[in-house]
């Protein structure tokens, strides 16, 4: 039941938005607690196990912490300050095993569904080399549906409630819709307990207001996906599958159009997904913010997959680099080597951390890994060679602070991005070798003019709906991007106005949007990590 | 806090920062200089800023950074 | 209080008249989109199927509806030229019983048979939540509706097609059935070995017959449910099944994998494709036995000496030409 099929928008959401709003306020959470496990039945009832079985585990640990902490800070005022010292070493430590077990549970399940396949078989294939016995096991394991989100929110909550933000909710209730809200469950976004627990748990009745801002934003997701993202799909599936086969050009236009296709697929689900949520008056986290206008790579993380970036930033960048042992490196460095490089070793650790977790969360495989590690070399290149790019500039007087400049910027984040994506999608690392090369060295302009483009899955009018609609997108996001509010203002408008905007957007889907005979409904991308 | 604003001005040398009002959402501290801001912090102001102080509300002002020194050190 | 009320009675009336505006948008642009003839070229979907459109109204008696395996296997000319009878195929590739509602629905817009042939592989055709409801909604809604099936033509449509009236021009000798003169025989183990074990219709496809059955006795139409030889889709436990709910609902159910000697049929030379779908040949020799069935169940029309069916004669001429000469691929 994908978010933009028939069944989701209408009998699923439907039925779920009457009951919930006939139940009484006090029960209505419920409503969405069980529509939340109903809708993980109905897509993937074998594994609802593991959800349940991450949720009973992080409340229990989350309960488990607050004990620990309650005990200290009565224990502590009969201590004095010696005492105290010593006891909060205690406690760091029980806390510690907390978590720690916690972990190895939740990271587990995660880690043996997900990498165990990759993970066996290349053991295998090094074991292999010296003997044909003691192989590990080839097992079947089914993923189970949105482990790769829900994981990360339980780890958070756990985390957040170590570090003493907030402490361990004592209603499991809440802590299970929390994890499984059915609008996020399957490609987040990936929210923090004190974002959205209340939220979800105060039942607030639909009003019109978020009824018609839910619905609309619903729309305009669908609008990306099935106009743009599942009208490119056929096209990057040749170019892709096939990429022996075509010239560097053409290549080029396939990481392109697949770039356009995810951030059209992956931002249109949020639209659908937080759409869904404001139907209930609950606000998700925003995952995007126009990540093309970026002016670099790093940059570009804060505005794609926010609530991924933010993760990693908070619970393992921050983890990493304040830990105590690169602090002391860090004085070292200072002393022995140079203050910028003394500086810089704590982020650069973390950084790889960051961009390897970044990396296997996409998946298990090598290019996924590549994947992180190609962001986590942009930016340490960036980080090292930052004076001597603030020297160049200053010798040529070139002013980085101009317009000018800033655009050129944005182009070059905008060409990595498209080379990041050419390997994520990619059948393998070595496939992305072979594309690369054939884009610098059997280039073939010729190939784009010469009618080749539109043999490959798709004709000369799905280009022009794809153009149009990224025009559509474009424009309104330029709109965005200075600040202005285009919702806010199509509200503003006349009735007459306000309705030719939404009929025309409908229609727009209706009419132009991929799907009936001839187009199998496009899974979508992210639902798979 | 004369000492907090060197350090400061050292980190991203031509900033004002005491004019600035929100240096998170403005995108002049970014997490790598966060980091080596706190590693500043620790070792001039001798206390220890954990993941869990790092939100943006103890670094968006300057009056910000320097209440959470004054609160750390008290501790 | 009382101006909370009447901004809910407000917003509510606006709900209401936005979804009327938009239906009724919906079913202009419907009209405007919609082929406006039955040929190939008009964009309308699967045009043999739809070819009774073009036939002279009411002139058909008899109609099969069903999936590839209706097309493939019955051959309304042969069942001209054995007994008069005027009949049409209007079967769909992977037409399940709703598709086939909708078809008769469109159909009894211009025809009226005195019998429907379901052919009932559709029947097991496993479709899911989303389809099924897409599936509902063309059977009750499909033509007013028809933008959603008929979108893309975006790419094709032509001014001075939109506003005008249908006109349907197609001529299709063959009556719906496809020729095939391949033959790629079936040599294995017989298939139909007898078992006391039920397969299971799913429940769209019974709600959906039940429907047909209801139209059917609505305009006085005899329902007949029908299996076309089949080795790799059927089975006796689909056999079993569809005779259950034939009995349940008071239906006539022939099921031609049963005594195929009955009409001389032979897997190594009937089928085009190894057991799936008969060619011409087999499609032949099992409408020779639905005409001796309907002959003796039925009391249908002979038009072979009427003046106004001239045309059928002509057309099992330029039929029998066409078998001859389709390629065998």
């Amino acid at each position: 039941m994908a978010y933009s099929s028939i069944v989701y928008l209408l009998p699923f959401l439907g039925a779920v938005l009457l009951l919930y709003n006939g139940m009484p306020k006090k029960y209505r959470w419920c409503v969405l607690l069980l529509a939340s496990y109903v809708f993980y039945w109905l897509n993937s009832p074998s594994t609802l196990v593991f959800l349940l079985l991450a949720t009973a585990a992080v409340y229990f640990a989350g309960i488990f912490l607050n004990k620990i902490q309650d005990g200290f800070e009565l224990s502590k005022k009969a201590l004095d300050k010696e005492g105290k010292k010593k006891l909060r070493g205690v406690v760091g430590w029980q806390k510690k095993a907390v978590c720690a077990c916690t972990f190895l549970f939740v990271f587990g399940l995660l880690a043996f569904l997900k990498y165990y396949p990759f993970f066996s078989e290349n053991i295998n294939h090094f074991l292999g080399l010296f003997t044909e016995k003691h192989m590990l096991p080839q097992l079947k394991l089914i993923q189970p549906l949105g482990i790769s989100y829900y994981t990360l929110q339980a780890a958070g909550y756990i985390i957040d409630v170590y570090r003493g933000k907030y402490r361990a909710d004592k209603h499991i209730g809440k802590v299970a819709l929390f994890l499984s809200f059915f609008p996020q469950i399957v490609e987040g976004p990936i929210a923090r307990f004190d974002q959205t627990a209340g939220q979800l748990m105060e039942g607030n009745r639909t009003t019109y207001k978020n009824l018609t801002w839910g619905a609309q934003l619903i729309l305009w997701g669908l609008f990306k996906k099935m106009v743009v993202a599942d009208r490119a799909n056929p096209f990057v599936a040749e170019v892709f599958g096939n990429y022996t086969e075509n010239s560097g050009a053409v290549l080029l236009m396939g990481g392109i159009l697949f770039t356009v296709q995810i951030y059209m697929e992956f931002s249109g689900c949020m639209d659908i997904v937080i759409g869904s949520a404001q139907l209930f008056g609950v606000d998700l986290p925003k995952n995007f913010a126009r990540p093309f206008f970026a002016d670099s790579v790093n940059d570009f993380w804060r505005r794609w997959h926010i609530t991924l970036g933010a993760w990693l930033r908070d619970y393992v960048f921050y983890s990493v680099s304040l830990s105590k042992g690169f602090g002391k490196l860090s004085k070292k460095a200072k002393e022995k080597l140079s203050p910028f490089l003394g500086a810089l070793i704590p982020s650069a650790a973390a950084l790889f951390c960051v961009w390897f977790c970044n990396g296997i969360w996409h998946g298990a495989g090598w290019k996924y890994l590549a994947y992180g590690m190609y962001y986590y070399l942009i930016m340490l290149l960036g980080m090292l060679l930052e004076p001597l790019f603030a020297k160049t500039a200053a010798c040529v007087h070139l002013n980085r602070d101009s317009g000018g400049f800033h655009v050129v910027r944005v182009l070059r984040t905008c060409v990595l991005v498209v080379g990041g994506m050419t390997l994520f999608r990619a059948e393998s690392v070595g496939a992305f070798g072979e594309i690369m090369l054939r884009i610098f060295t059997d280039f073939a302009p010729g190939s784009i003019v010469d009618g080749t483009l539109l043999h490959l899955g798709i004709d000369g009018w799905d280009f022009i709906a794809i153009a149009g609609g990224c025009i559509v997108v474009l424009i309104v996001s330029m709109i965005q991007e200075k600040g202005y509010s285009l919702r806010e203002t199509v509200a503003g408008q006349n009735i007459v106005l306000r309705w030719a905007v939404y009929f025309a957007l409908i229609f727009a889907v209706v009419i132009f949007g991929a799907y009936g005979p001839g187009y199998d409904q496009v899974a979508f991308i992210y639902g798979q990590f | 806090m004369e000492e907090l604003l060197t350090i400061l001005e050292n980190l991203k040398p031509g900033v004002d920062f005491a004019a600035q009002t929100d240096l998170i959402e403005d995108h002049i501290l970014d997490s790598m200089s966060v980091v080596m801001l706190v590693g500043e912090l620790n070792d001039e102001f001798d206390i220890e800023i954990t993941p869990v102080d790092v939100v943006p509300e103890n670094f968006k002002t300057v009056d910000a950074i320097y209440a959470m020194i004054q609160r750390l050190s008290d501790d | 209080m009382e101006n909370q009320k009447k901004t809910t009675l407000q917003n509510v009336t606006k709900c209401i008249v936005f979804i009327l505006l938009l239906a009724m948008l919906l079913m202009g642009v419907s009209y405007l989109m919609a082929p406006k003839d039955n040929t190939k070229e008009s964009g309308i979907t699967n045009p043999n199927a739809n070819g009774f459109y073009s036939e002279p109204k009411n002139s058909i008696d008899v109609v099969m509806i069903g999936n590839s395996d209706a097309y493939s296997g019955f051959s309304p000319m042969e069942l001209w030229n054995a007994c008069g009878y005027t009949s049409y195929v209007s079967a769909e590739g992977l037409q399940v019983p709703a598709g086939s509602l909708a078809m008769l629905k469109r159909i009894l817009d211009y025809q009226k048979p005195k019998l429907v042939i379901l052919e009932t592989d559709g029947m097991f055709t496993k479709t899911d939540a989303s389809q099924n409801i897409v599936n509902a909604f063309n059977a009750v809604l499909g033509e007013p509706f028809s933008v959603f099936r008929y979108h893309n033509r975006w790419k094709k449509l032509k001014w001075k097609d939109l506003l005008r009236k249908p006109f349907y021009t197609a001529h299709c000798v063959t009556k719906g059935q496809m020729l095939s003169n391949k033959v790629k025989g079936y040599t294995g183990e017989e298939y139909m070995v007898e078992t006391d074990k039920r397969a299971k219709i799913p429940g769209s496809s019974i709600i959906a017959v039940k429907q047909i059955q209801k139209l059917c006795a609505e305009n006085n139409m005899e329902l007949l449910l029908l299996e076309m030889p089949s080795e790799s889709s059927w089975s006796y436990k689909r056999h079993n099944a569809v005779k259950d709910f034939a009995k349940e609902h008071h239906l006539p159910f022939v099921d031609l994998n049963l005594d195929r000697d009955r009409f001389d049929f032979d897997w190594t030379t009937d089928s085009r494709d190894g057991g799936n779908h008969l060619n011409s040949a087999g499609a032949r020799k099992v409408t020779r036995f639905i005409g001796e069935y309907l002959k003796e169940h039925y009391d249908l029309p002979d038009h072979r000496d009427d003046p106004n069916f001239d045309v059928w004669h002509e057309d099992f001429k330029a039929y029998t030409e066409q078998v001859k000469f389709t390629e065998d691929d």
